[in-house]
């Protein structure tokens, strides 16, 4: 790649622009598609996982379920929003890289890059092909911090994800760390 | 239905790997299959240019393995209820990642009971997550499997 590297696509702002995010929701939003048996396959392709509770319906009857079950760390991809929308522009070559338009990517900070560095979920319900998993986003807490990669801070990030009858799925409480090289 | 039920753990029992290998291709496909195209998982310009060694594992892939790994231990009866890790290093491309487990405690529940267990992700066998899962397993072998669709997966899932 010529040039120097493309930044990824995080709303810029100050600390104390996303300390006044702490506390709030971020966001609602909804996953692109309904969970299907194709998403399922995939994920279990890329890591040649044989468990027949994610494709044979009637193993996953004799267990309990009522068809084919996802499997349950599947819920940041089951609501993880589109990257491009009819009505949005078209890309150019110009673009920054793009990422994830999970809330937490929108928060207004200094910080050009992004990692997670802790993850807690809980799994509650079983998700199946055909449910549309929405979740809602709160900022619980902001810890600025140097770290080896660079300068910047810890956010906190308590999602919980429901399906379309409401039902609380997961809760997940994501810890990420933006900052500057 | 093969499975582990409640009686069969013992503290301290140790899971069986679960690896696979980081390839540029392979975290293409986890990219495809995930849907996290965020290019520092599979470009190795931009993960440089952010500080990092080269493109790396992401928080859904790494969840996906501990997730096997359990399955694969505690087979199709048991269900995952909670998993929780840190980040130690980043599990870059050309490495084996591997998920790995420790039976920790067990606590009886109705019609089974939970079972606590360590967990660790490896990458080239240098540590690159540490954390905990919980599991629910049936107290008997049939407790799940003779079950039928419609209302027993709820509580099943959810005892």
């Amino acid at each position: 790649m010529a040039g120097p590297a493309p930044l990824l696509d995080l709303r810029p702002g100050t600390w104390e622009d996303a300390e006044r995010c702490v506390g709030r929701e971020l966001a609602r939003y909804e996953g692109a598609d309904d969970v299907t048996m194709g998403d399922i396959r995939r994920r279990l392709e890329v890591l040649a996982w044989d468990c027949p509770l994610h494709y044979d319906e009637a193993v996953a009857r004799r267990c309990g379920y009522r068809t084919v079950v996802s499997p349950a760390t599947m819920l940041m991809t089951w609501a993880m929003p589109a990257y491009w929308v009819p009505g949005d522009p078209r890309p150019t070559l110009e673009d920054r890289a793009l990422v994830p338009s999970y809330p937490f990517t929108q928060i207004p900070a200094p910080g050009k890059f992004m990692f997670a560095t802790e993850s807690e979920t809980e799994y509650l319900e079983p998700v199946y092909p055909g449910d549309r998993i929405a979740a809602s986003s709160v900022l619980r807490s902001l810890t600025r911090k140097r770290l080896s990669v660079g300068d910047g801070a810890f956010f906190l990030i308590e999602t919980t994800y429901t399906k379309q009858t409401g039902e609380v799925v997961g809760i997940e409480r994501l810890t990420v760390f933006r900052y500057s090289p | 239905m093969n499975g582990l039920c409640f009686a069969d753990v013992a503290d301290g029992a140790e899971l069986s790997p679960f690896a696979i290998p980081l390839t540029i291709q392979r975290l293409v496909m986890e990219a495809a299959a995930n849907r996290d195209f965020a290019p520092i998982h599979h470009d190795r310009d931009i993960s440089r240019a952010t500080g990092a060694p080269d493109p790396y594992a992401n928080t859904m892939l790494l969840q996906a393995v501990f997730e096997a790994t359990v399955r694969q231990w505690m087979g199709l009866s048991g269900r995952l209820r909670g998993l929780r890790f840190s980040m130690r290093s980043f599990a870059t491309v050309g490495a084996v990642l591997s998920g790995h487990g420790r039976v920790r405690a067990r606590r009886p529940a109705d019609g089974g009971g939970f079972v606590d267990l360590e967990i660790w992700a490896e990458s080239n066998g240098a540590p690159a997550a540490v954390g905990s899962a919980t599991v629910w397993l049936p107290a008997t072998k049939e407790g799940v499997d003779e079950r039928e669709g419609d209302g027993a997966e709820a509580r099943a899932w959810r005892p």
